[in-house]
């Protein structure tokens, strides 16, 4: 049995959060402290309890338009995924393949997503078009190359056992390649799940009539700082929301490999 | 230990194929490794391959199952991957499926029906019915490898080879398991086995011919035939024909002061 010491830590359910919410109250406790000693003008830097009440006051807005900028993310993400997956694939499957797009892949992230993103919006409007293909721009990366650390991981004793068991090219990938890549590609999962609002903020500040972002740039040219901190409150907010989505379903999608961290710990 | 014939590895009635090996030669990233081995072994038989540590053992195997082209040599039936089941010395089993179905992937990737089946009443036999829902990270080193001597065994292969199968084993399971082994292969059709272990009295025990390999590059420096009846019987271990041919290897091997 697991004696006290050596249990999983920094998991909720064991108190796990608990520091990291006393370290935010501690912040917040000390910024509006700040602000009200040093009479800070709410236009530079709001204290926390304008930020409280533009949440609530502004609550309707910031409904209409959190729902926006959670579509563009999540379905940026899902189409990253889908190709991250498939190029993942390839590059396992092709030799030539992988020469051919793995430079690419790490080239193709020395260009700034900031510097296409205007592109895009000339290209496909001021529509959400152009927000999904930003956020996909910014997850694939983590999502990929993850992906194929992953698949590249397979033991290859274990691939040459199950060969000469009868296993053909196609089992070997779906049933030894690809469950074996899983752990590897949640931690792609996850980052790019984390990453995803960032990249529908981009592409919303960039064009658009709806979304946190136009929120926040309007709220900026009108000094009104609190509503622009209040909409990184909601865009953190789907932001965690989508990382312990991830999380979720990797938990769920990965029994063994969390009973084979939980075996080690208690060993 | 429960009636190994009830999860017979196959229903084919013809023992397994004769095995023959001429001259094979390897060499890996320019080391010799395997250095003209010749071997036989009659259709159905159990041959085990004893050598020190590091001299090419496994290799070979990975050359018999069709794993590795050998560099000359011939070798009948010529090596094709599927045609031969490894047991590699690791398990190899699958992290994320459960003991049952990692053991019923032997036979499925065979297309054997009714494979869970078989695999649960393989892994009741080698005492592991408790255990055939845990993920194999729950399960000791011997526990794992028994389940992947049952998964190699259950597809029903005509030639098996079998590294180390029993290596991470205590020693009073290790001769349970021999005895479980030989009633499974008699059981099974026979098909033939090469058993590679550096364990003298495993290879008395369990094989027909025994082979000895020279220490890298591996050649045959020595190759008997162990005489008695089959299934062993019980004081076989013991008796003055094993014990002698148990001194006779070591000699061969190099160690203590056999003939």
């Amino acid at each position: 049995m697991p004696s006290k010491a050596a249990a999983p830590r920094g998991r909720a359910g064991r108190g796990g959060y608990l520091p990291a919410l006393g370290l935010v109250v501690a912040a917040v406790v000390a910024w509006q402290a700040a602000v009200v000693v040093r009479s800070v003008p709410a236009w530079l830097l709001p204290s926390p309890a304008r930020i409280a009440s533009s949440l609530v006051a502004d609550r309707a807005l910031f409904a209409a338009n959190a729902g926006t900028t959670a579509v563009e993310s999540i379905a940026g993400f899902a189409l990253s995924l889908v190709v991250a997956g498939l190029l993942a694939a390839a590059i396992r499957f092709s030799r030539t393949l992988e020469r051919v797009l793995w430079p690419l892949l790490v080239a193709s992230q020395t260009v700034p997503v900031p510097a296409i993103a205007p592109l895009l919006v000339l290209w496909m409007g001021y529509g959400i078009a152009p927000k999904i293909v930003v956020v996909a721009l910014i997850c694939f990366f983590p999502l990929t190359v993850n992906a194929v650390d992953g698949l590249r991981a397979a033991d290859p004793q274990l691939l040459d056992a199950l060969r000469t068991l009868g296993a053909d090219r196609r089992r070997l990938f779906w049933q030894v390649e690809v469950p074996g890549a899983l752990p590897a590609a949640f931690t792609g999962i996850k980052t790019a799940a984390a990453y995803a609002v960032v990249g529908a903020v981009l592409g919303e500040w960039l064009g658009g009539v709806r979304g946190l972002g136009v929120v926040m740039l309007q709220a900026k040219a009108q000094l009104l700082t609190a509503r622009v901190f209040a909409s990184l409150v909601w865009l953190s907010a789907i932001g965690v929301a989508m990382f312990g989505l991830a999380a979720l379903a990797e938990r769920l999608a990965l029994p063994w490999y969390h009973t084979a961290v939980r075996e080690r710990n208690w060993r | 230990m429960p009636d190994a014939s009830a999860i017979r590895p196959s229903t084919d009635p013809a023992p397994g194929p004769a095995l023959r090996c001429r001259g094979v030669r390897l060499g890996l990233a320019g080391r010799p490794i395997l250095d003209g081995i010749d071997l036989d072994a009659a259709s159905g038989a159990f041959v085990a391959i004893l050598g020190p540590s590091g001299c090419g053992k496994s290799t070979l195997l990975r050359v018999l199952a069709g794993l590795q082209p050998a560099d000359a040599g011939d070798i009948a039936p010529p090596p094709r991957v599927g045609a031969a089941a490894l047991m590699p010395q690791a398990d190899c089993l699958l992290p994320w499926l459960r003991l049952v179905d990692n053991v019923a992937l032997g036979p499925g990737l065979a297309r054997r029906p009714g494979a869970l089946a078989l695999a649960a009443e393989g892994l009741r036999q080698v005492g592991l019915a408790d255990f055939a829902r845990s993920y194999p990270a729950a399960l000791s080193g011997g526990m794992r490898q028994r389940a992947a001597l049952l998964r190699t065994v259950l597809g029903g292969p005509r030639l098996l080879l079998l590294d180390e199968p029993f290596g991470a084993l205590d020693s009073l399971t290790r001769l349970d398991l021999q005895d479980w082994l030989e009633r499974l292969w008699l059981g099974g059709g026979r098909p033939s086995v090469v058993l590679v272990t550096h364990d003298v009295g495993e290879a008395v025990r369990l094989a027909d011919a025994v082979v000895v390999l020279s220490p890298r590059p591996a050649r045959v420096v020595a190759a008997v035939a162990v005489p008695g009846p089959r299934p062993r019987p019980a004081h076989f271990r013991t008796s003055p024909t094993a014990t002698a041919l148990q001194a006779d290897l070591l000699g061969a091997l190099g160690v203590g002061g056999g003939a």
